[in-house]
Formats: structure tokens, sequence, C-alpha cells
């Protein structure tokens, strides 16, 4: 193939260039148009998930088991009137919804998706291809693959960087429409957003502090267990930062949330109050357009979620792949080498086929189930929330957490007899202080969180002119 | 806290050019969806449909209404805990970088500074509090 890669190269300096261009594009269409296949059943799960915990059968007419209706909702979105109402802002009106869209895919270039290929495995990729070693390979131009649209070093602040344009997008949509309802939505979305940030922001910091690095395949690489030389490892999730940050993990999930408008936290298109929010005035395919980057975005703080704080694509238990290939290779009678490279290759697709979606599915559905239990918050209770409970936590744990990470610096410069002898340690310090600082969250929210919720119901029922000695209700354990 | 092994990503010259190219197609397909999609369906607009939403009843006075002044101060708030985070995101690199770790005492000198700063943080996030810029019922 390398005939092709010359010839594209001439036009663009070089078929290094061009490799990473066509790579670039395989990469786009696998990940883009995996996930825009995926979002319709997205939102057929959503909708049998809801209608299952409401003791209702959901929706089964298209198709066998109502595998239809997703795709079919996006037909008939494609079919219907559009309508610009009059006394919009048409530029703006017609803008807002390609900057929702925008960040949502370009963000996905930062997901990684499953591990870098290099070295002798690159090399035999590369051979496979026919490909110039001076090129592609292990001393080539190009001597590292990642299953991730592009790698930057700045990963993750990129990541934020891109997210936060969508408020925009959001506002603008909602300003534009010249409708009440659309302009508070998008009003609503932007304060929402931009006060859950901070939040996330801290429980980000806590990741990276513990990697030591903004790279996300660097972080993924800091929750990589030892292998010391054992085929498989069976407790590689406890090098996870789940484990060693918790309040953090926590703090990510409900900033998340918020920051995707979804229930609790779906005030800027709180149906009840404002009909639609900021996407009232939007009709076919341009509302599709705003539904369509809630579930990309959705997705996106779903596999940032994993990757910083569920080890990514690393499966909960780790194993050597050679080793494995080596031992498969061996089992067949007449020594066969093809089972070496498939056992590779089925190491390399373990991440991004398996484990990564589970991961990501497993946040979906947090995101399915909260819609479908939970109830709104009113608009103070969100702030106070935001700016009052969660914002000081965010603060305190970042503090605890940069103890964990000195206590790790201190334990690493001092230690006798490296890494490897001391790998309990540092381990078990990281552990223990992960436990301390969830027991401190649960203690504060005992005794403290608590007490002020329900001195706020009790003055808010007596705002209400209920009896002072009237029992306030929903009194939390 | 691994050391960060030297060119583990993609170059500066390469990583964006994916990027770019993610773009120019996210681009195409929001403007196009924008533009396409007048073309598909009916169209029948009439003067009742082209008017804003409000629930049936004809439209009330003007949509830009003013807003509550508060959404203003939070977007202030945001401001300044946006940009000291920016400065803790580059003290967390500066603590846990491998190079730095090696000189005595740096770890904990630079936790102490931190720790101090985001005193100051929580000092000034009470006094809004105290100050009621955080009350949205009142």
């Amino acid at each position: 193939m390398q005939f092709l890669f010359d010839f594209l190269g001439q036009f663009i300096g070089g078929p290094a260039n061009a490799f990473m261009v066509v790579v670039a594009l395989i990469k786009i269409a696998l990940i883009l148009g995996g996930i825009l296949q995926v979002v319709p059943f997205i939102i057929l799960f959503e909708r049998k998930i809801i209608s299952w915990v409401q003791d209702r059968p959901g929706p089964n007419r298209a198709g066998p088991w109502g595998v239809l209706h997703g795709i079919l909702d996006g037909a008939k979105l494609f079919f219907k009137e559009t309508i610009t109402p009059s006394g919009v802002d048409k530029s703006l009106y017609l803008l807002a919804p390609v900057i929702v869209v925008i960040p949502a895919f370009v963000a996905l270039c930062l997901v990684p998706v499953g591990p870098i290929i290099e070295g002798s495995h690159l090399a035999a990729l590369a051979n496979f291809f026919g490909l110039d070693p001076a090129m592609v390979g292990p001393s080539g131009q190009i001597n590292r693959i990642a299953f991730a649209i592009t790698n930057p070093n700045v990963g993750i602040l990129y990541v934020l960087a891109i997210t936060s344009v969508g408020v925009y997008g959001i506002t603008l949509a909602g300003w534009a429409s010249n409708n009440k309802w659309s302009l508070l939505g998008g009003i609503r979305a932007s304060a929402q957003m931009i006060s859950y940030e901070i939040t996330l922001s801290l429980a980000i910091i806590s990741a990276i502090l513990l990697s030591g690095s903004l790279n996300l395949y660097d972080i993924i690489g800091s929750q990589t267990a030892p292998m010391n030389g054992a085929s498989v490892n069976p407790l590689a999730f406890l090098h996870w930062h789940v484990f060693a940050a918790p309040v953090a993990f926590l703090l990510f999930i409900v900033a998340m949330f918020a920051e995707t408008n979804r229930v609790p936290f779906d005030l800027a298109e709180a149906e009840p109050e404002l009909t639609g929010g900021f996407h009232t005035e939007y009709s076919s395919m341009r509302f599709a357009l705003f539904f369509l980057a809630e579930y990309v975005n959705m997705i996106i703080v779903s596999a940032m979620c994993s990757t910083l704080f569920l080890g990514g694509y690393l499966g909960p238990v780790m194993l050597d792949w050679d080793q494995w290939a080596q031992w498969a290779s061996n089992l067949v009678p007449p020594q066969t080498a093809g089972l070496y490279p498939l056992v590779v290759i089925a190491g390399y697709l373990a991440g991004p086929a398996v484990i990564f979606p589970a991961k990501i599915a497993f946040f979906l559905f947090l995101f399915i189930f909260a819609r479908a239990t939970l109830p709104r918050f009113r608009y103070d209770q969100l702030m106070n929330l935001g700016w009052k409970q969660l914002l000081p936590i965010g603060l305190v744990n970042f503090v605890l957490v940069a103890i964990t990470v000195g206590i790790d610096l201190a334990i690493r410069a001092g230690m006798d007899g490296g890494l490897e002898a001391n790998k309990h340690m540092l381990l078990t310090s990281k552990l223990t202080l992960g436990a301390v600082t969830l027991a401190l969250l649960l203690i504060y929210d005992r005794f403290v969180l608590t007490r002020n919720r329900q001195k706020m119901l009790a003055s808010e029922y007596r705002g209400l002119g209920a009896r002072r000695d009237y029992p306030t209700p929903f009194v939390a354990s | 806290m691994n050391a960060i092994p030297v060119l583990a990503y993609t170059p500066l010259d390469q990583a964006y050019v994916p990027v770019l190219v993610m773009l120019v197609i996210a681009l195409a397909f929001g403007l196009g969806t924008m533009i396409v999609s007048p073309f598909f369906g009916k169209n029948k607009p009439n003067a009742a449909k082209m008017e804003p939403y409000e629930c049936g009843i004809p439209t009330v006075g003007t949509s830009r209404i003013q807003v509550f002044v508060r959404f203003y101060l939070v977007a202030l708030l945001f401001l300044l805990f946006d940009m000291e985070i920016v400065y803790i995101v580059v003290w967390a690199l500066a603590m846990t970088n491998p190079a730095n770790a090696q000189v005595p005492g740096f770890v904990w000198f630079s936790m102490l500074v931190m720790f101090a700063y985001t005193a100051i943080l929580l000092v000034g996030l009470i006094y809004e509090w105290k100050k009621g810029v955080l009350n949205w019922n009142k």
C-alpha cells in the first residue's frame, strides 16, 4: 500500500503526512460513524428502561422488540416541516445548533478508545500492509499509532476547553429564538453549566494530580497495574483512580449530569415550566442537531469519567497478552504461528470493543436510570448544591488528594529497594487515604448537610404558613 | 506519577491535524443539516404558526425580557474560580513533575503554598456566601 501514500504525499508534503491524514479519516469514520449508529439505540434503550421502571412495555410497534423506533424517529424528524418563526435573529438562530454540534464532535477526537500500537507490533502491522519502515515503524517518522483520533499532550484540558464552547450555542439558541421560554432556558443553562464546570474541573484536577499529566494516555497509563512478569494480575482494578479519589469520582458524576443538562439538572429544558427551553422554536432536523449533540455529549462525559477514574479501556483484570499468545500458539500441536498474532490482536481489541463500551454503557444506564427515578431540582436548590455544597467539598477534596499524592511522592523519593519492593506500600497508602476521604464526606453529609437540609425545609414550611410544630416531611436519614 | 516519557504524544504539529479534519466534517454536517432541512417535508407557513410559541395564546409583549441580575453575578464568580483553577492545574503539573521532586523539600513546600492559596479561595467563598451573593430565593 506504500504506493498510495507515495502518490498522495506528493500533494501534502511527504507520504508520512498522507498516511496521517488517511489514518485520521479512517479513525473518524470508525468512531464518529459508530457513535452516530449507536445514538438511535441509546434513545430506544432510554425509552425501554423508563417504561420498565414505570411498569409498561414501552415502544414495541416498529420492528421486533421495537428496535426500529430510534431510527424511525430520526427519519420522521427528517421529513417534518422546518419552521423559522418570525422575529428570530436569523443568523444566530441558524448558527446556534452548529455551535452546539461542533464541540460535541471535536471532543470525540480526544477519546482514548484503545491502546497505542508501537514497537514490534507496529513493525508487524506495517509489514502486513506493506508500508515503508522508514515511514511507519518503531524507528520511522510515525512510531506510535493510538486508538484515538488524536493524542495531544494537553488532552484533558483540551476536552474541557472544547466542551465548554457548547454553552455558547445553547445560550445563543435561547436568545436568538425570540421566545420567552427559550430565553429563560438559555440563561438558566449557561448559569448552570458554568457553575458546575468548577466542580467538574476540581474533580478532574484530582485525576491530574494522581497521574501527573494532562495527557489522556498518561492518565490511563498511571492506572495500569504492574505485571512483574506474571501472566495475569487479578487485582489490577485497585489501581484505578476511583479508589484513590472516590469523592472526586462522585463529584465528577454529579457535575457531568449538570453539564449535559440531564435529569435531575434539566432545568434548561424543563417541560412543565418552559415547554422545551432553549430549543422550543427549533423543529425538524434543526431540533435533531440539539438532540444528537446532547447524546454525543453524554457519551463523551461517560468516556472521560471512565478514562479519568475507571482506567479507560483497561480491564479490571490485567493480562499479559504476549504471554497468553505464546501459550496459545504452543497449544495447537503443529506449533502454528497463526494463533500468536490472533491473540495479540484480540488483546488490542478487547479494550475498544468490549471493556470501554461496557464502561460507557454503565454510565449511560446511570443517566437513564436517574431520569426515570429522580425529580427535577428547583433552580435555587440547583445553585445551592453547586456553590454551597459541591464547591467547598471539591476544594477540601482537592487538598486531601494533594496530600495523598504528596505522601506517594515522599514514599517514592525515600524508598529503598526500588519501586518493586514498595509497590504494596504505595497502593495501600493511596487506598487508605481514599477511604478516609470518603468517610469524611459521609460524616460531613450525616452531621452538617443533613441538619442544614432539615433546617431549610423547616423554614420553608414556616414560610408557607404551616404551624411551627408541623412535622417536617422528607427528613433524610 | 509515572515518569513522563519524552514524545509520548503525537508531536504538536501532527496532533491537531485530525482535529482540523474533524472540525471540517462537523461544520459541514451542522451547516449542511441546517441548510438542507427546509427542503424536506411540507412547508406551509401561516401567521399563527410563525408566532413565538407561548402555549397557544397570542404573544404578549416583547421576548427580549430582562433577566435576574444574579445570573450575571454567577458569571463573574465563575470567571474568578475558573482562573484560580487554571493556576491549580499548572501547580499540579509542577508538583508531580519527577524532575522537580528531586529537589529536597519541593513537594511539601509547594503543597504548603497551595494550601494557603486554597484557604484564601475558601475564605473568599465564605465571604460571598455570607454577603448573600449565592442566595437565589431572596
